[in-house]
């Protein structure tokens, strides 16, 4: 039984639509934004890859090379014959727990959303150290944009995604280097977008209690550490995170719009 | 706006933001603007302070003793470095939370603190690293299995989607860019 909106002849494949196969396929079976399924009769002679989204494979399922979830989890049981491997990663965040998924230990899950954060926090605070006034702008431009910024992170995300589809299909030669660049646009817009929100979230929280001007670096540093605690919040914290994400690309265009006439102020412009 | 005052085509906010943007000046104002002001004491308060501000202004700089600004620049200078310490600050307490998580996960790379560290600390640096390596696996696979069973109609529609978006976006940032809080044309 198969349901996609896209099939080959020698393998399967589904993008935005759940898939789910209890036969055999001569081939590799590739699903974008959405869940793979693979029943107890499915035997995939090839590749089961599933990027932004969840594989589940019964017991009795055989996949005679790799399982891969990209951007999602997997669930794959002990006697499901895997000829590869099971690679799952639901975020370049999780690579450490990703790979003591077998061992799940508190302290490195720990640590790794420590230096996670600390990563986060240290990267948006130095982008406002740098480039103060350019940050500035864009969580003054927030408030006024307003749901512009997410219907306008929406379409750069789904254009993120649709140049994923189109880099990875390139094949491997070509794909990995064009999703590796892919992937450091997208942090870096992200890094922006997120040191905007931040600014704009830790100036409200801070002028409760502080009326005189602070600087920007504080204001990022509280915002990003609230945006943080949403994102390792129980259950509902990665989908936050995502929405924060795309939201986050949203904000960074509006700082793209900065005046150059204002960014020949900056370097003259200290840190507030 | 002025309590009973019939409703009139703008507000006091936009007006005093043209005022601010322009110094005073009356130059800007479209003819509602300039009628406006006429009835609202409020809006021609905050012309004459800028008028009066912009006068200042131009008494004040340039300034006619060099001496006096090299010593007031001087005077103002330990507190720029100061404000400029201050800015740094969280910039410092990030960096000290991403080194105590490093330092959690598996240690300084390099360093001799390893020895130091619980047992959890040895092997996080390497699962790190094995992870990062199968990241790449992980792409590679996509990449390969996507090459093999996409259909070349789709990947070209995939390629036509993500020029249309860039050009969008690109489209957006500069409609945006005359979208600035103290633009001339508002």
């Amino acid at each position: 039984m198969v349901s996609g909106v896209a099939a080959a002849s020698s393998g399967r494949t589904a993008v935005l639509s759940d898939l789910r196969i209890n036969e055999q396929v001569a081939g590799d079976v590739v699903v974008f934004g959405a869940d793979l399924e693979l029943g107890p009769e499915a035997r995939v002679e090839g590749d089961a890859v599933v990027i932004g989204g969840d594989i589940r494979v019964a017991e009795g399922a055989v996949v005679t090379r790799h399982v891969v979830a990209v951007l999602g989890g997997a669930e794959v049981p002990v006697d499901a014959d895997i000829g590869g491997r099971v690679l799952c990663f639901s975020s370049p965040a999780t690579l450490l727990s990703a790979s003591s998924a077998r061992e799940p230990s508190l302290h490195a899950d720990f640590s790794m959303r420590l230096l996670a954060a600390g990563g986060w926090l240290l990267v948006t605070t130095g982008l406002a150290f740098l480039f103060p006034i350019r940050m500035r702008y864009g969580a003054w431009a927030v408030p006024s944009l307003g749901i512009k910024i997410p219907a306008l992170g929406m379409m750069a995300g789904l254009t993120v995604f649709a140049s994923l589809i189109a880099s990875l299909g390139l094949g491997p030669v070509l794909g990995v280097p064009l999703v590796g660049g892919l992937m450091v646009i997208f942090f870096v817009a992200r890094a922006v977008g997120l040191t905007v929100l931040g600014c704009w979230i830790g100036a409200m929280v801070l002028k409760r209690w502080v009326r005189h001007p602070l600087p920007i670096s504080l204001e990022v540093f509280v915002g990003v550490l609230v945006l943080l605690a949403v994102r390792f919040l129980p259950m509902v914290g990665e989908t936050m995170w995502t929405l924060i994400s795309l939201v986050a690309l949203g904000a960074s265009i509006a700082v793209l719009g900065v005046s150059t006439d204002l960014m020949r102020a900056e370097p003259s412009s200290a840190n507030q | 706006m002025i309590r009973g005052e019939a409703p009139v085509a703008t507000d006091c906010q936009t007006i005093q933001e043209i005022l601010t943007e322009n110094g005073g000046g009356l130059e800007r104002l479209d003819g509602a603007e300039s009628q406006h002001l006429e009835v609202c004491p409020d809006c021609r308060e905050v012309a004459a302070a800028e008028r009066a501000l912009g006068l200042l202004f131009a008494r004040a700089i340039p300034p006619a003793d060099r001496v006096v600004e090299e010593r007031v620049l001087a005077a103002l200078r330990p507190a720029r470095i100061r404000r400029r310490i201050v800015a740094f600050l969280p910039v410092a307490a990030s960096l000290l939370v991403a080194l105590v998580g490093a330092v959690m996960v598996g240690g300084v790379p390099g360093s001799g603190i390893l020895g130091l560290l619980p047992e959890f600390s040895t092997q996080g640096w390497m699962a790190f690293a094995t992870s990062v390596s199968d990241w790449g696996a992980a792409v590679a696979t996509g990449a390969r299995a996507a090459a093999n069973t996409l259909d070349p109609a789709f990947l070209a529609g995939a390629g036509l989607v993500s020029i249309f978006g860039l050009v969008g976006v690109a489209v957006t940032a500069l409609r945006w860019r005359r979208v600035s809080l103290w633009r001339d044309d508002r």
